[in-house]
């Protein structure tokens, strides 16, 4: 959806347009859900965080100026949700971990068995880690890493200078990289670099 | 303050691993500098011995180890008597365990030591223990070169400063374990930007359409029969006026959202005999909203997930009010029957009973109430009981109370924990166990459910161990595995197939005349899924009803060739039970199929 075509959706939406809201819903539904599930890893609560966010975005949006774009906008208000939801989850002990399927990308090879296991192992492993950082730190490093948005973008959403943002990325990562091989399925990950690294240590790095 | 020397440049300098200007650097150093001058004359002396030791291939062995012990003792002996108090300890350490390498050579037949690994060894310990220790570095520990190593992971040095770090990296295995760190973090991380939730949107737009259903967001009721309810209550959700409503300006903000209560959706896990909300029929899957209330059939259960590790258990003819589902508080009124309630801890939770309100934060517990009778039974955790605002009892697990008796033992495990609260609602498949008569209830996972009225439930994909007992008390036990589409189970799973008997009939007008009352609210099930679920929803179903002696349905099944959707299916087959047919003629049971064809078309 480009901004030419969004903003009279959004002014139909925040004139009580109900078509224009499921219109809304349907567009951003996936973005959404993806930054919930990026924010908060491998989690049985997705859906209803996801569905907290909207219910929040059709009671905030008459609030939405323009003054910045609509998808820094949504990303903001869905940090904060999904931040809520982690403080209230980090408040509550913790019950056995319940695996969530993700889903493939259609063009995606087909990937065996083990190594998917493998795969979202090492990715509940990396959100054990993530889960050690401050909010702040997260936040940064998932909108970054994870989320791919550029520390301008990151500095809007969060309300920080972009300065304030790459710091925190740093330190983000280096918390990370040092605990890195605190976990098991990633520390093996380490040992095969090195391993691979010790063979070729004349090849450059990326 | 005493200077440590600079062992690992020294080591490098010593090795011709610097650079030019390292080079420079270190030898401008080097002449104005004591401790460093004597430690690369330590390296120097070392790699002498070393390299003495190394030449001498040949015995004899006694003399060879009686020299370098002693060249490795008067090393370490000269290194003990340095100023610096971390050296000592640790080059001993070294001479030591050198001495023992060379003992156990001499020892050997063929005296092979690998001279490399040793050196390298012994170099990497001593470097590591005694080198200049900053701030931020704690004994024994080399701190990685984070912003170097970031930026050669990142490819941003320039060629000089990449030889530099690449020469370092060599002998550092603290930095090079950073790298393959900072390597494995990327290849997760882009694993992680591939990979996209699986979240079922169907199922949370009619959450937020049911809210509109509330009397205090009338506003933006849905105003015509061609709009989507949907849209409806996204209207309603942005009523302006909402108290507490948390506002995302178009400014960022400093501050985060405040915390507020958002609704809570509860959501029908299981569900066996005739349950009901406002007079309708409640399917799996259902979402119950806030003012629902819920009511059952003697023979009927349900099962609600409030949220992960929080729901309720109704059996029998009992009657629930959710008179409030919020995240900040959930508040239930028991009207009629007994409740059972598994809360996880940190949710305030409370049953309202007549006068009397049971309230806890996490933990498992019964409350029956029988007209003014109210009776506590709490299998895990403490609740308070509660009347006009004063505490009247009490009571931590195991323990029952009533407001008849007062307090009285309770044995643990009493109380079981509803089904289903650790799956999402995305989780889990459907799984439908047949009504029958042959059974009189099915145990599942510590839920008792009566096997007459059929049964349907959310499941997680896998083996499901399923109880059953039948009329004579005898247990059955079987375990079904359900597939990711689901699973329908019948009672042949734990009983033999009953022996074929002689079929009796129906007239086809006394089908016809039980049947076609029942068409609308078929066609209402499908205008349902359309809605809901999948607005192509076409094909070509059939039921197979089976009626026994005194003419009720026994047993229904939707054969089609056509992807049901589960709550279709579900829908279909609660109407179909509740027929009543004459008695068949000619035999015990008669069994028929009833063609439906469903066109989206029509609509």
């Amino acid at each position: 959806m480009t901004p030419k075509s969004l903003d009279p959706l959004i002014a139909r939406a925040q004139a009580g347009d109900e078509a224009a809201f499921q219109e809304l819903f349907r567009t951003y539904r996936d973005t959404v859900a993806r930054i919930v599930h990026r924010v908060m890893g491998p989690s049985h609560e997705l859906e209803d965080v996801v569905q907290d966010v909207f219910i929040h975005v059709f009671r905030s949006i008459g609030k939405f100026r323009g003054d910045a774009k609509f998808t820094t906008w949504l990303y903001r208000l869905t940090t904060n949700v999904t931040k809520m939801h982690l403080r209230r989850k980090r408040s509550r002990p913790r019950f056995a971990d319940v695996p969530v399927p993700e889903s493939r990308p259609e063009s995606a090879p087909v990937e065996q068995p083990d190594a998917a296991a493998e795969r979202k192992e090492r990715i509940a492993a990396l959100y054990r880690l993530v889960d050690r950082l401050s909010e702040k730190k997260r936040t940064v490093l998932v909108l970054h890493d994870f989320e791919g948005l550029p520390a301008k973008e990151i500095a809007e959403i969060v309300d920080a200078p972009v300065l304030t943002v790459r710091t925190r990325l740093f330190y983000a990562r280096k918390e990370l990289y040092a605990t890195l091989c605190e976990e098991p399925a990633l520390a093996a990950s380490v040992e095969s670099l090195l391993g691979a690294r010790g063979k070729s240590k004349t090849e450059a790095p990326r | 303050m005493t200077h440590r020397p600079k062992w690992r440049a020294l080591s490098a300098y010593h090795a011709g691993a610097l650079g030019p200007d390292g080079r420079r650097r270190v030898e401008q150093h080097l002449a104005t500098c004591e401790p460093c001058t004597a430690g690369l004359a330590r390296i120097e002396a070392y790699d002498e011995v070393a390299r003495t030791v190394r030449a001498q291939r040949t015995p004899p062995m006694a003399a060879r180890l009686g020299a370098e012990a002693a060249v490795v003792a008067s090393l370490a002996g000269e290194v003990r008597n340095q100023p610096n108090p971390e050296v000592p300890e640790t080059l001993g350490a070294k001479a030591a365990a050198l001495t023992g390498v060379f003992a156990e050579a001499a020892n050997a037949e063929t005296p092979v030591l690998d001279w490399a690994a040793i050196e390298a060894g012994v170099f990497a310990a001593g470097a590591a223990q005694a080198e200049p220790v900053g701030p931020k570095e704690r004994e024994g520990e080399h701190e990685p070169k984070w912003r170097a190593l970031l930026a050669y992971h990142e490819g941003a040095l320039s060629d000089a400063g990449r030889a530099r770090l690449e020469a370092h990296l060599a002998s550092c295995r603290v930095c090079q374990r950073t790298l393959a760190s900072m390597g494995t973090y990327d290849e997760v991380a882009d694993a992680l930007q591939r990979s996209t939730p699986e979240v079922a949107f169907e199922r949370i737009e009619p959450s937020l359409r049911r809210a509109s259903r509330r009397p205090h967001r009338g506003r933006w009721l849905a105003t015509g029969a061609g709009v989507l309810a949907a849209a409806a209550a996204f209207a309603l959700l942005v009523r302006p006026a909402e108290p507490s409503v948390p506002v995302a300006t178009s400014e960022p903000v400093a501050e985060p959202l405040v915390e507020e209560a958002s609704p809570l959706t509860a959501t029908v896990v299981a569900v066996g005999g005739d349950v009901r909300v406002a007079g309708r029929a409640v399917d799996l899957g259902a979402a119950l909203d806030e003012t629902d209330a819920v009511t059952l059939a003697p023979d009927a259960a349900v099962h609600v997930r409030l949220a992960s590790g929080t729901g309720f258990a109704l059996a029998g003819a009992a009657e629930l009010a959710l008179s409030r589902l919020r995240d900040d508080g959930i508040e239930l009124e028991l009207r009629r029957g007994r409740v059972q309630s598994q809360v996880r801890t940190g949710t305030p939770y409370s049953v309202r009973a007549g006068p009397y309100v049971v309230r806890v934060r996490g933990t498992r517990f019964e409350v029956r109430r029988e007209g003014d009778d109210v009776a506590v039974t709490v299998d895990e955790g403490v609740v308070e009981v509660l009347r006009d605002g004063a505490l009247v009892a009490l009571l931590p697990a195991p323990a029952q109370w009533s407001s008849r008796d007062g307090f009285q033992s309770s044995p643990q495990g009493s109380v079981r924990a509803p089904w289903g609260l650790s799956l999402a609602p995305s989780e889990g498949a459907d799984v439908q166990l047949a009504p029958t008569d042959r059974l009189v209830r099915w145990e599942i996972g510590g839920a008792t459910f009566v096997a007459a009225g059929g049964l349907a439930m959310r499941a997680p994909p896998g083996p499901l161990a399923l109880t059953a007992i039948d009329a004579q008390g005898r247990r059955h036990d079987a375990t079904v595995e359900v597939a990711a589409e689901g699973a329908l189970v019948e009672d042949t799973v734990v009983l033999p197939e009953e022996q074929p008997s002689r079929r009796g009939t129906l007239r086809p007008e006394d089908i016809q005349s039980v049947v076609r009352p029942s068409v609308a609210r078929m066609q209402r099930c499908y205008e349902r899924i359309l809605r809901r679920m999948n607005p192509e929803l076409e094909g070509s179903y059939a039921l197979r009803v089976t009626v026994q002696r005194d003419g009720s349905v026994r047993r229904v099944r939707v054969v089609t060739d056509a992807d049901a959707p589960p709550p279709f299916v579900a829908c279909l087959e609660t109407i179909a039970r509740r027929w009543r047919f004459p008695s068949p003629e000619g035999g015990p049971t008669a069994t028929f199929r009833l063609p439906l064809r469903f066109d989206v078309s029509a609509h």
